[in-house]
């Protein structure tokens, strides 16, 4: 190895170094600091409301999501719900709410209870979709956080395809 | 030829190095600054990747947000410039390879580039195609950083 090759590596070491101290001096200053390490799945799957909005588990969804009068809003992309969905939940991207919203409203207007999710708890687009419902005049909105990784994961039928749009034509 | 010499002779001007450290540099520090201030939201769109194991999920949030802001003010003061173009890279690539991997897994997460605010900033293959713009501006300062222009440089490698 050349000596500037060296050098190179001992700057970079030394740059690596100083970010690595002021991380974690900030951090430890910091009120509260982040813990270094912390099970995020287990958190996140043990939330039993998020942002007021209360949680409901894998048996609770699996028990009624045949129920026609409960929906069941899948609040993914379009392309990504028509690769695998819950059966007969309705899609509702929150990427393009304001599109869609007003064509949601008129075809699914407010009088049943909702379930919203996305893919697992990695993902925020159900619980911002639920928010979004509930500060529009949606009641009894429950968040399916575990979504359809942990759907799948327990061997539930999925479907594939347009399903059910909740905007434009179906 | 004559105009291949005339493009790597413009390409190697010192004042192209300095316009390629300040725009790498102040991009690094506009990104590492929300993550600074909001580690907590930060370790969330980390965990969203589902790339890494959740014991690593905050040593990466706590850690890489300082990372980008040393490389970006390595940059803009010219400090080290070229062993700090080399972790910009490296660190560049990672990037594309985890929001690469995100899109074709197809999880809807948000790229976590410049904010970390609920919402803000959905990971599309934009996003991938802007990281790869970045890649560019820092391999001229790998190449072409003689240490002009820079507070510290150190002996640099020719």
């Amino acid at each position: 190895m050349t000596l500037a090759v060296r050098r190179t590596c001992a700057q970079v070491a030394a740059l690596g170094m100083v970010a690595i101290l002021l991380a974690f001096g900030s951090n430890a200053l910091r009120n509260p600091g982040l813990p270094w390490m912390e099970d995020w799945t287990k958190k996140l799957t043990n939330l039993t409301s998020v942002g007021g909005i209360p949680v409901v588990d894998l048996p609770v969804v699996a028990g009624s999501y045949e129920d026609q009068n409960i929906m069941i809003i899948d609040a993914r992309d379009r392309e990504i719900y028509e690769q695998s969905h819950i059966p007969g939940a309705i899609n509702l991207p929150i990427h393009a709410i304001d599109q869609f919203f007003d064509q949601f409203q008129s075809q699914f207007p407010p009088v049943m209870p909702v379930i919203t999710y996305c893919d697992g708890a990695g993902c925020d687009q159900a619980a911002n979709l639920a928010e979004f419902l509930k500060n529009n005049g949606y009641g009894q909105i429950h968040i399916f956080l575990a979504g359809l990784s942990e759907w799948t994961k327990a061997g539930l039928p999925t479907e594939t395809g347009p399903g059910k749009r909740g905007y434009g034509q179906n | 030829m004559v105009k291949t010499n005339l493009f790597v002779s413009l390409l190697e001007r010192p004042e192209v190095t300095l316009g390629c450290r300040l725009l790498v540099g102040m991009v690094f520090i506009l990104a590492a600054w929300p993550k600074i201030s909001h580690p907590e939201a930060f370790a969330r769109l980390v965990y969203n990747y589902r790339l890494l194991p959740d014991g690593a999920v905050n040593l990466v949030a706590i850690i890489l947000p300082w990372l980008e802001l040393v490389m970006g003010l390595a940059f803009v003061f010219g400090i080290w410039s070229r062993a700090a173009s080399l972790v910009i890279i490296l660190m560049m690539i990672v990037f594309i390879g985890a929001m690469g991997s995100a899109l074709i897994r197809g999880l809807n997460v948000q790229c976590g580039c410049f904010s970390v605010q609920k919402g803000e900033g959905q990971l599309t293959w934009l996003s991938l195609l802007r990281d790869g713009g970045v890649i560019l501006p820092a391999l001229q300062v790998a190449w072409f950083d003689k240490g002009i222009y820079s507070l510290i440089t150190g002996k640099q490698m020719n």
